[in-house]
């Protein structure tokens, strides 16, 4: 049976904690709109890149008839995957989620994976299942430009292109709002054509060809969807935050509450005890 | 006259967006002025300096590179790099 005196320090260390839960919960909810509203501002041009590459791709080849390394699908013997998952941990289930959608993803692969992996979460998870890791990136910050995302995109784009990795995925949380965070894993390279009719892109006239345009817009392709990718798993890492934090503060005032509660009643009853004990001694003594 | 709407966006934030009357922009085939009912088309953009006028305003833009689209009155400009001139 705890004491009053336990109870109270019970209280004061709940207490403690909600204090600094909540402060959490308010930095991450400040930076959840910053990466929210860079996530959103950043949608419109990686969804357009995809559909211009894809209609580009589509597009019967030039003369020679060569493809762009970064188009050709060759014979899978090696996966290249790209995780994406935030430094620090203290945001719910976002972490296990990633980890267990990639741990089904390498299962349902039969070639071998190696991983080029951004962030402290998702290595710990690399190393805990002993997975080839061939870079690792850490410290982008809460707000990285493009330009700090450049060499984690040439790595993809050199790793590919001199055939380390035959296909290439790359796993994130996607930010769907502030309660839900997906985490995907989707294919990024060898980028697939659009499936249309020729007449969709009749009438379009290419400056200078469509293989030169394809030439300059697959690495920023490449460069732009990787940096999509670290947004929105920003987004999703502040908003996972933000929501897991705030339910401990809630946890941590209830059980504030309750111990409260219990306290109260503890000191009710050695109150009532003592006056029993009193009144007895009373009536002993004038009895 | 037919409207023409513009939209400038980068990997961070949407420049800009607006109905103007004529834009030019750094083609890599040269300098390119875009006006409405242009035919569809798509190319890559060189450094230089993208301008739109509106109601015989200007505003101005200088670009690193970046490519262009122009689909049924649409204008689509993806930049990478963008500041204001």
């Amino acid at each position: 049976m705890p004491s009053v005196r336990d109870i109270r320090r019970r209280i004061r260390s709940v207490e403690n904690t909600g204090k600094v839960t909540n402060a959490m919960s308010l930095v991450a909810a400040s930076k959840m709109r910053r990466a929210q509203l860079a996530v959103t501002q950043g949608r419109p041009y990686a969804e357009k890149m995809l559909q211009v590459i894809t209609n580009l791709a589509a597009q019967p080849i030039n003369d020679s008839g060569s493809v762009h390394p970064l188009l050709q699908s060759r014979q899978v013997n090696k996966v290249g995957l790209l995780l994406i998952e935030p430094d620090r941990g203290l945001a719910g289930g976002l972490h296990s989620a990633i980890n267990s959608s990639v741990g089904r993803f390498m299962g349902s692969i039969e070639s071998s994976v190696s991983t080029i992996c951004v962030g402290r979460k998702g290595r710990e998870f690399l190393d805990r299942t002993g997975s080839h890791i061939v870079e690792f990136f850490t410290d982008l910050g809460d707000r990285p430009a493009l330009a700090d995302t450049e060499e984690i995109s040439s790595l993809v784009i050199e790793e590919y292109s001199n055939g380390n990795m035959d296909e290439l995925y790359v796993a994130y949380a996607k930010f769907e709002s502030t309660m839900s965070q997906k985490p995907v894993v989707e294919k990024l390279l060898p980028v697939e054509p659009a499936q249309l009719n020729p007449s969709a892109l009749a009438g379009y006239t290419y400056e200078p060809d469509p293989a030169t345009l394809i030439d300059t817009l697959l690495p920023r392709f490449v460069r732009v969807q990787v940096y999509q990718a670290i947004l929105e798993s920003i987004a999703s890492e502040q908003s996972a935050r933000m929501v897991a934090m705030r339910s401990a503060t809630d946890n941590a005032k209830s059980l504030g509450e309750e111990l409260t509660l219990t306290m109260n009643k503890l000191r009710q009853d050695s109150i009532t005890n003592e006056l029993l004990d009193l009144v007895g001694g009373q009536m002993a003594l004038e009895g | 006259m037919a409207i023409m709407k513009v939209q400038i966006i980068t990997p961070e934030e949407e420049v800009y967006s607006g109905e103007v009357d004529v834009l030019v922009a750094p083609g890599t085939e040269g300098q390119l002025g875009i006006l409405p009912n242009h035919s569809p088309l798509m190319t890559a953009l060189q450094q230089g300096t993208i301008r739109v006028t509106k109601n015989g305003s200007d505003q101005s833009w200088n670009v690193t590179g970046g490519f262009l689209e122009v689909l049924s009155n649409q204008v689509m400009i993806l930049a990478e790099e963008i500041t204001v001139d």
